[in-house]
């Protein structure tokens, strides 16, 4: 294959690709991230969609690989076409976020949420021209090492270095992208700079005339929309039908999102990555909880809100209380909040009704910027009212301010006869199926906590729970009185709505459903079940019954059929090419085994984020560490695994399976010493996955090296065994994040991740027998 | 040993066998469900079942209902598009007889009827189902299930007029889901409950034939309807219905001489138009005249709208004022306590007569139905 070039020209061309391929592996990620942020824009984002989109672009990517394996005898100068693959990949980035942006899903009114099978049509439609490039990249690279290195080196060895050198791309993009370009940079601009690394590096692999024409168009382009700014990301927004009717008026980055301020008829409305945060002229969301929370306690003197300091709730309840302290994580859309709405937002309503307010005593709200759940955790007796204002825990983020873990820690921080109030969208008239399953488990978790809860239904629930009795027993007639003692003025909270959502015939049976419901799972920081009843409520709402017809067993196959048919392409792909050869037994083991420690190294960075954030109380900071640590463990296992030509790597296969399920064996223990010693959860989790990520990089390039044997390239055997990696994550990815996780909890996945590999593990070792 | 096409089908074929039995077989284990989630035992659910009134047989056991104008054809077993009509056995029967999935007393000014016993209870009731499906109904768990899905209490007829009597409330409404759907539930309770000297009302979105209506038009005494849109398109995308028999709806109740009230949702960017809001005003006043209410109700994020934000200010302001400057005498907005048009002001002098806010009342200047300041006559029911 490589006769033709001398030793010195082979050792050039290895050496010029080095960098290219780097380069690949930190554009890929940060395209990733940045068309992944766009997509759950568009989606409204819950965990259902989050593992949607990360399955659609890690199979896409698979089948672009498996492709270019089963025609990778056809590069005859593979790394011209990596060159071209870099220098295209630019304006096809670009292009995606367009798809992504302004494609509205078929039948999906503005402000609805399209069902599953518009998400995933949309994510494939938007994502496999771009995933498409990244899988042939990688197996074009291969192809390009493996004709830049002389006739000695083994595949494997190869396949390894590209490995190694895509993961420090990767770990390299993370870092660039999480404390450069996430905060202040918009999609936009940051695909354009990213666009112009990835054209330069593809020019400087073809150097042909055609290829600098080509370029220079390309970096004229790409420079207009770094400089357009702010105003041509507005603009690019404008052009979304999702902002139909509305008019765009501000636009920030930061590194929990996109933030967008749209205006329409003088009310002013925040989105956080396309979701509604909050709008100006929202009072009676903001009195409703404020009131009826701070009218139950006797003297309120200290509140605390978690979450939306921006939206006016904290200046309301600061009419009761004399201090309001007001956690956000976010302080752009504080900023941006303050700028558009000044000093008292929430309140920029024109019914000329706000300045009765004017006259009544309002407190002092003092904003701290950080993580709610961690303020909560480092605070103790405090406060006499803590108000969560996050919404629904429709995502595993979310799901942490409903577990049992954190209302410990909100009963830590309550002084005596404290009151803490937590909101769920429920019904004012009636409760039944997926919402009453979601309410009775938030009031089972509560009660866990608390010695009392008491319920109010609405549209959106209040849930209010106190360890002293008395203080949640109050009557209707005793809010009126506590009302006109402290001399609110209030347009949504007065005499006749108290009484009508106090009676005690008001919801009775609401509340009657919600207490019998005994079995209710409990949702924790290991078994995260919230989130999993959002998703079944979400479903519901799409098609009425859904979740309650399929019951929990229907909803895993129906997931199981969607990661099957995710996976399907790659698979399709790889069996014709396992078919035709002698060796099918054994390469179909390889391929197993593969796809085993995909979804095993895919699995354990959920499981650990999870674990992490159940023992430090928080994860944003964080998880930038804990995914480097992994993706550093792959290049490092990649690298060593580079230097051990001629080992017997049928054994690393089977040794590395068997390590990956001792490993999961072991990690319910190391998770209870995670939990158990919060200060040392950081280095341990970074050791097992730095650990786990050296064994996956390591048994890549035994893999590779197995697979297809005499059969096949080194570009065709990395493709294939790359494409099994990420198709066995992306079915992992869909599974665990959305079914396997809130059924079988943090421990039990842990379990099922042995038995995934002890299959494996025996399911290779009976075809290498045949085979 | 090379594999051939054929055993590579085959091979795969065998494994989704063998994936379908393993999930079946998960299925039966896992899937069964905790026992108060609100089932219905067919025992039970018998005493809920009564022959529907409006409905035509057809051949073969087919029967065509005849409720509502989706007219569903259904077949022995099969279940029309409102879930709570079933033929069985060549009969069409209602599932919901006295099957009360939500029970509450509410103000009358929630429903809202602002010209009908002010500040008065209203004793509210319903079942399951409804024959549209609006993204942004604050019911859906209501309207959007079966029955048989929905823990509910026994409520025949009689039990619960009886209950309303019993804490001196002077008005029922069938509400909350779409009591069309269940007529001869709410024509019974209607009947029963004027033997007795309360008023029975109904909140709907008025799809209904004109046979169905007309019979609850001879037993109830005020209906609310909402008009959604006045595009049919609307109607299609977000409600899963047409406007022409809504229409027709409002046409006939005016002409049967009930109370009528009309409920407009203003949701932003779908259905507030000027030229909407315009036309809406001008169908009303040439079909049932000036002095039926209009409500402007703010919409809120719900159900499958929730990334719309609620209705601004000045929409309502000006949904308001394009209706007044047409002609209709009694505009109101709801949703927004403290704004000045939750109040009823006289057509004739233009002052206060009755004030609202919220719920609440404040000074009536309304003294037998007439105005205290100039004496005109204002049309609704006052006492």
């Amino acid at each position: 294959m490589n006769e033709d070039l001398t030793g010195a020209e082979k050792h050039t061309q290895a050496s010029r690709l080095w960098l290219p391929v780097v380069i690949m592996g930190a554009t890929a990620l940060i395209v990733q991230v940045v068309l992944t942020r766009e997509l759950l824009s568009t989606f409204f984002g819950n965990e259902l969609s989050i593992g949607l989109v990360l399955a659609a672009w890690l199979m896409t990517v698979a089948a672009g690989s498996a492709l270019g394996a089963s025609r990778s005898g056809r590069f005859r100068k593979p790394a011209d076409a990596f060159g071209w693959c870099q220098m295209l990949f630019a304006p096809v980035a670009l292009l995606a976020l367009l798809v992504a942006r302004c494609v509205q899903p078929f039948g999906v009114l503005p402000g609805d949420s399209p069902p599953p099978g518009a998400m995933l049509v949309l994510s494939l439609v938007a994502l496999s021209p771009v995933c498409f490039v990244v899988g042939l990249k990688f197996v074009l690279a291969a192809g390009a090492f493996s004709r830049g290195s002389d006739g000695g080196s083994k595949r494997g060895g190869i396949l390894a270095k590209v490995y190694a050198l895509e993961a420090a791309g990767a770990v390299l993009g993370g870092v660039t992208f999480h404390f450069i370009l996430s905060d202040g940079v918009g999609p936009l601009q940051t695909l354009a700079i990213i666009g112009v690394l990835n054209v330069a590096s593809g020019v400087f692999l073809v150097r042909r005339t055609v290829a600098f024409g080509l370029a220079l168009v390309l970096f004229a382009g790409l420079v207009t929309t770094i400089t357009g700014g702010r105003e041509l990301e507005l603009t690019a927004m404008r052009a979304s039908p999702r902002w139909e009717g509305v008019e765009l008026v501000d636009l920030r980055v930061s590194r929990y999102g996109t933030l967008v301020v749209a205006r329409r008829a003088g009310q002013l409305g925040f989105y956080q990555s396309g979701v509604l945060a909050f709008t100006s002229e929202d009072e009676q969301r903001n009195e409703t909880l404020a009131h009826l929370t701070a009218l139950h306690h006797p003297r309120p003197q200290r509140s605390l809100v978690i979450g939306g300091a921006s939206s006016g709730l904290p200046e309301e309840i600061s009419r009761h209380a004399l201090a309001v302290k007001a956690v956000d994580l976010d302080p752009e859309m504080y900023g941006l909040a303050r700028r558009w709405l000044g000093d008292r937002p929430g309140h920029s309503g024109n019914m000329g009704v706000s300045t009765a307010r004017e006259d009544s005593h309002v407190g002092s709200v003092e904003v701290h910027h950080g993580d709610g759940r961690l303020y909560v955790r480092k605070t103790k007796k405090e406060f006499d009212l803590i108000v969560l204002n996050v919404p629904d825990p429709t995502t595993a983020a979310l799901n942490r301010f409903y577990t049992v873990e954190m209302f410990d820690e909100a009963s830590r921080a309550l002084g005596e006869g404290g009151i803490l109030a937590v909101t769920l969208t429920g019904s004012e008239h009636h409760i039944s199926g997926s919402v009453l399953e979601a309410a009775a488990s938030l009031y089972q978790t509560l009660s866990l906590s608390f010695e009392h809860v008491r319920v109010i239904p609405g549209d959106e629930m209040i849930f209010m729970a106190s360890d002293e009795g008395g203080v949640l027993e109050s009557d209707w007639t005793l809010l009126v009185e506590r009302l006109e003692e402290r001399g609110i003025e209030s347009h949504f909270i007065d005499k006749a709505r108290i009484e009508d959502l106090m009676h005690p015939f008001r919801g009775e049976m609401i509340v009657n459903a919600i207490k019998g419901e005994r079995h209710a799972s409990l949702n924790t920081d290991l078994n995260p079940v919230s989130y999993h009843h959002q998703t079944r409520i979400w479903l519901d709402r799409l098609s009425p019954g859904t979740s309650r017809s399929t019951g929990k067993a229907g909803a895993a196959l129906y997931w199981l059929v969607i990661a099957g048919f995710l996976t399907l392409p790659a698979l399709v792909l790889l069996a014709r090419m396992i078919s035709k050869r002698r060796t099918w037994r054994a390469d179909l083991g390889v391929l197993l085994a593969v796809a085993a420690l995909g979804s095993f190294g895919l699995i354990l960075e959920l499981l650990s984020v999870l674990v992490f954030q159940a023992a430090c109380g928080y994860v944003y900071h964080s998880l930038g560490a804990l995914m480097a640590a992994f993706m550093t463990g792959l290049g490092l296992g990649a690298a060593f695994a580079r230097t051990r030509a001629g080992a017997a790597w049928r054994h690393w296969l089977l040794v590395g399976l068997l390590i990956a399920a001792m490993i999961s064996l072991l990690l319910p223990g190391v998770f209870a010493v995670v939990v158990s010693y919060p200060s040392l959860a950081l280095p341990i989790l970074v050791l097992l996955l730095l650990v786990a990520g050296c064994l996956v990089g390591a048994v890549f390039p035994a893999a590779v090296e197995l697979y297809g044997r005499d059969e096949c390239s080194p570009a065709a055997a990395g493709g294939s065994v790359y494409a099994a990696d990420l198709a066995g994550s992306a079915g992992a990815a869909v599974a665990a994040g959305t079914i396997v996780v809130p059924l079988l909890g943090v421990a039990g996945t842990a379990r099922l991740t042995v038995i995934v590999t002890t299959l494996a593990l025996i399911a290779l070792l009976m075809l290498w027998r045949r085979g | 040993m090379g594999m051939t096409r054929r055993e590579m089908l085959k091979a795969g074929a065998l494994t989704v066998l063998g994936a379908g039995a393993v999930g079946g077989a998960v299925t039966r284990i896992v899937g069964t469900r905790s026992p108060s989630a609100g089932r219905t035992k067919e025992s039970e659910a018998d005493k809920w079942t009564r022959e529907a009134s409006y409905y035509e047989r057809l051949e073969e056991g087919e029967v065509r209902c005849l409720l509502c104008p989706t007219a569903c054809e259904l077949a022995p077993g099969i279940r029309g598009a409102c879930r709570v009509r079933e033929n069985q056995g060549g009969v069409l029967k209602t599932l919901v007889y006295g099957r009360a999935a939500s029970v509450d007393i509410d103000p009358v000014e929630k429903k809202p009827f602002h010209h009908l016993l002010p500040g008065s209870s209203t004793f509210s009731f319903s079942t399951a189902g409804c024959n549209m499906s609006c993204r942004n109904c604050h019911n859906w768990q209501l309207a959007q299930s079966p029955p048989e899905r929905l823990p509910a209490r026994d409520l025949q007829p009689r039990a619960l007029v009886d209950a309303a009597r019993l804490r001196h409330i002077p008005i029922i409404t069938g509400t909350y889901a779409e009591p069309l759907v269940y007529a001869e539930y709410l024509l019974d309770v209607a009947r029963l409950g004027n033997e007795h000297g309360l008023l029975s009302t109904m909140v709907t979105a008025g799809r209904v034939e004109r046979r169905p209506l007309l019979d609850l038009c001879r037993e109830l005494k005020a209906v609310k309807v909402d008009l959604k849109s006045m595009s049919e398109e609307f109607y299609r995308t977000n409600c899963g219905g047409n406007l022409g028999p809504v229409l027709d709806t409002i046409r006939t109740v005016k002409e049967q001489g009930l109370w009528l009230e009309i409920v407009y949702l203003v949701i932003p960017t779908l259905n507030d138009g000027d030229s909407e809001i315009k036309r809406a005003s001008r169908w009303l006043l040439e079909n049932v005249g000036p002095d039926v209410p209009l409500h402007f109700n703010r919409f809120h994020p719900h159900h499958r709208l929730r990334n719309l934000p609620p209705t601004p200010y000045e929409t309502m302001d000006r949904c308001h004022g394009i209706a007044r400057s047409e002609g209709v005498n009694f505009v109101y907005t709801g949703n927004l306590p403290g704004h000045p048009a939750e109040s009823t002001y006289c057509p004739g002098c233009g002052e206060l007569v009755l004030q609202r806010r919220g719920y609440q009342l404040g000074e009536n200047h309304i003294q037998n139905g007439n105005c205290a300041w100039c004496a005109e006559e204002l049309p609704g029911l006052w006492s």
